[in-house]
């Protein structure tokens, strides 16, 4: 496999992918690093630059982002205790002791060098499910499947996201709302064509558009968080991040931790499956099972635990590309940045479905890069770490609002590519108040919703004429 | 050499290569292909092909997806690029009617007729994998003998296929799906019984479909008149035509030229037509259709039909 990988990579090498791979563990590293960014707002910042790229380069693109993300998020979370997303928690936890008994380096390197092993170990699941799944789609996606897993995947957001379910189900049906405005075209009709001004903006006829939605709704709740989480925050410790061990040091470190990382590499491969919190389950999943396991065994460390933070770490890198999945067959977003991906994969006039995937080998060529790009983070990202000292010297606040205000910037440049700038810009600011009450709520779940409900709609609507019509 | 000479030295050679570069592109002629309508269907498919025969012919050529009515006319108000956009009835009047999106070609000033694009036939298929046989006999016998009967169609067609379930005594159910591709897709995974569909080289190609038959009767199938004589829609075919954008008398003849070469001669556009048994533009004109026809196939899509008026007030640009 190793073989065909350097083979596939070296005959249908591209400069423009290769850019394009950059360019994406580029943005992920600095996605991960700065708190608040993510790989959702990054993705989004950057459109611009993707705006001529193919769809096989904005995919690469974004797996090198996500990628390199999770493992540069460990890295602040371990050095300065600051949680990313909800996958850096056991970063926070034990990373967070390890460094503060000197052996912070030992937790990133594990992390880095795990992230590759569990790249193979994500690669193997990969090629093993691909074939029974393209089957199942070539033959058996009928309505009633496609029904069936579009209200999993809808009450998978409602009931295991969030503080309540009930308060969930208020934000999607919110979502489905914002997204049933305008026309539908099956069923046919015209969304509450009597109170809202269609004559007078005929503009609303085509919908909200996606990406003020996303800055008004999820991305300014988020962001209006940040602010909240660093408002009274101080670094704990003036301890600066060091580290003079020779990389055969590290590699042995991992090595005393490998078992730990196989484990972590197939529970993120399989539970990274989970609709839209597969990231997150993954890695604490991983960490729970290793950190009992350590418990029972008597070699658990209140001052930090190696095995358990390399579990958890290599299990939310193993499950990047099997996120990618469910996008790439039947086009369906499994994260918030996956929701933005998709758009700009239907802005650059893509679409993506298991048909292109396979007819465009997508997988094959995916997973190359996928290994490729974690050998890269440890090449690259990993040294580069020694630099994230200078980050205590930023004031994160400004930098938060440094990225709202090129988000505004970005909402209005979208809009200007669709023709349509001031409808754009007025959609965003006339949602940011309700961005703004909703800013203690689960908005994914909103934003997840808006995208879903016209599928929802087309599969209900076919079942119905199927059976009961 | 100073630091200041050689600076100015790059600026001169920047200045006259971006002027030789810009001077280059002068004299390529312009024109743009304009999809309005999905990039998941035979549209898309089209669009990609004429964008790149175009490019292949020395035209400076973008493709651009407007996706629909509205932000193809915002599209037309804000572009100085000459471009087409090709329309059918069908989508026009689904347009009007349902979208109320209204563009007017003869009345609208930066859109003007070009030529007729192509002329296709509908068809009606089933699934080899159902095995009902492949004779036209075991199919309608098929068909008869089912209580009710499932199919799959674009979401904008005019009919409801009661007229079908008179001849066969059975309850006919039209399920809409959004665009032909999805439709496709569901009827592939066994949604439905029956699909009716436009009759492009997709579904000649896809092996377990078995179109029996065409509004033309083409490759072998049967004709709808023969085999449905009581049906409203079996003289219903897709019938686009190009409209120029911010073309001036010359650039329209030079598209129409254009198009008629692309056509006949560019491989992939041919295999395209050539496999379904489209005829293509040069083709129509000689038969002398024109827009005038294009507004009575817009009417035949009309669900409910049209009053004697109706087209008249279009062709004003008038909505009624």
């Amino acid at each position: 496999m190793i073989e065909d990988g350097v083979v596939h990579i070296a005959g249908s090498f591209e400069w423009i992918d290769f850019i394009h791979v950059m360019g994406g563990i580029l943005a992920g590293f600095l996605a991960g690093l700065i708190p608040g960014i993510g790989n959702t707002i990054m993705l989004f910042m950057l459109y611009p630059f993707l705006m001529e790229s193919t769809l096989f380069q904005m995919l690469v693109f974004y797996l090198g982002l996500a990628s390199v993300s999770q493992f540069s998020g460990s890295v602040i979370a371990t050095v300065f205790g600051i949680p990313g997303e909800s996958s850096s928690l056991p970063a926070v936890r034990e990373g967070k002791r390890l460094f503060e008994r000197g052996q912070g380096n030992f937790a990133i390197s594990g992390a880095a060098i795990g992230s590759v092993f569990g790249s193979f170990i994500s690669v193997c699941v990969i090629f093993a499910i691909l074939p029974f799944v393209v089957h199942g789609l070539m033959n058996f996606y009928s309505a009633e499947i496609q029904f069936g897993i579009l209200w999993i995947a809808t009450c998978s957001v409602v009931f295991l996201l969030g503080r309540s379910w009930k308060e969930n189900a208020l934000v999607f049906t919110l979502g489905a709302g914002l997204g049933l405005i305008g026309q539908h075209n099956v069923p046919f009709f015209i969304f509450g064509e009597g109170y809202l001004p269609y004559d007078t903006f005929p503009s609303l006829y085509e919908g909200l558009p996606l990406f003020p939605v996303v800055v008004a709704l999820y991305v300014f709740p988020t962001l209006l968080n940040t602010i909240e989480q660093f408002k009274d925050f101080k670094y704990e410790n003036d301890m600066d991040y060091t580290d003079n061990a020779s990389p055969m040091v590290h590699f042995k470190h991992w090595w005393d931790n490998k078992w730990a990382s196989i484990r972590g590499s197939i529970f993120g491969a399989f539970v990274g499956l989970v609709p839209h919190i597969g990231t997150g389950i993954a890695s604490n999943f991983s960490y729970a099972v290793e950190k009992k396991r350590a418990i029972k065994e008597g070699h658990y460390r209140e001052d930090g635990h190696m095995k358990s933070l390399i579990s958890a770490e290599t299990a939310n890198n193993s499950c990047t590309l099997v996120l990618l999945l469910p996008l790439m067959l039947i086009g369906i977003p499994m994260s918030p940045s996956e929701t933005i991906l998709i758009s700009l994969i239907e802005m650059n006039s893509y679409v993506i479905n298991w048909r292109v995937s396979i007819e465009q080998n997508f997988f094959e060529r995916l997973t190359y890069w996928f290994v490729f790009i974690n050998i890269v983070a440890v090449i690259l990202c990993w040294p580069a770490v020694k630099y994230v000292n200078v980050l205590k010297k930023l004031n994160m606040i400004h930098m938060i609002y440094g990225t709202g205000i090129i988000l505004v910037g970005l909402v209005m440049y979208t809009g200007f590519t669709q023709y349509d700038m001031w409808y754009h810009f007025t959609v965003m600011a006339l949602l940011l108040p309700l961005g703004y009450i909703l800013r203690r709520t689960e908005t994914l779940i909103l934003l997840i919703a808006f995208i879903l409900q016209d599928k929802l709609l087309m599969s209900s609507n076919v079942l119905y004429n199927l059976h009961f019509g | 050499m100073t630091l200041l000479t050689r600076l100015s030295a790059v600026v001169v050679a920047l200045t006259i290569f971006a002027g030789l570069s810009s001077t280059a592109m002068a004299e390529k002629k312009i024109l743009d292909v304009i999809v309005a309508s999905s990039n998941t269907g035979n549209n898309w498919k089209q669009g990609v092909m004429l964008q790149k025969a175009l490019t292949e012919r020395g035209y400076d050529s973008k493709l651009v997806h407007t996706a629909n009515c509205f932000k193809n006319k915002k599209y037309i108000a804000q572009t100085d690029r000459p471009g087409f956009y090709f329309k059918s009835g069908s989508s026009w009047i689904s347009d009007v009617v349902r979208k109320k999106c209204f563009i007017a070609p003869e009345v609208t000033k930066d859109v003007s007729y070009v030529t007729p694009f192509f002329y296709r036939s509908n068809a009606m298929c089933v699934r080899k994998s159902d095995n009902i046989g492949s004779d036209l006999k075991s199919i309608v016998a098929w068909i008869k003998a089912k209580d009710r009967v499932t199919i799959g169609t674009f979401n904008n067609l005019p009919d409801d296929f009661s007229d079908l379930g008179k001849q066969f005594g059975n309850k006919w159910k039209k399920v809409a799906y959004n665009g032909s591709s999805n439709t496709l897709k569901g009827f592939l995974a066994g949604d439905t019984d029956l699909m009716y569909l436009g009759y492009t080289a997709r579904e000649i190609n896809t092996p377990d479909l078995d179109c029996f038959a065409t509004t033309g009767g083409v490759n072998g199938t049967a004709k709808f008149a023969d085999l449905f004589p009581n049906w409203g829609l079996s003289s219903l075919v897709e019938f686009p035509i190009v409209f120029g954008i911010k073309l001036n008398a010359e650039q329209i003849a030079d598209t129409k030229a254009v198009m008629a070469d692309m056509m006949s001669n560019d491989p992939a556009l041919k295999k395209y037509y050539g496999t379904a048994f489209i005829p293509t533009a040069a083709e129509l004109e000689e038969r002398g259709l024109g827009l005038a026809d294009w507004w009575q196939d817009a009417a035949d899509w009309m669900p409910g039909g049209v009053k004697s008026d109706t087209v008249a007030n279009w062709k004003a640009g008038k909505l009624q």
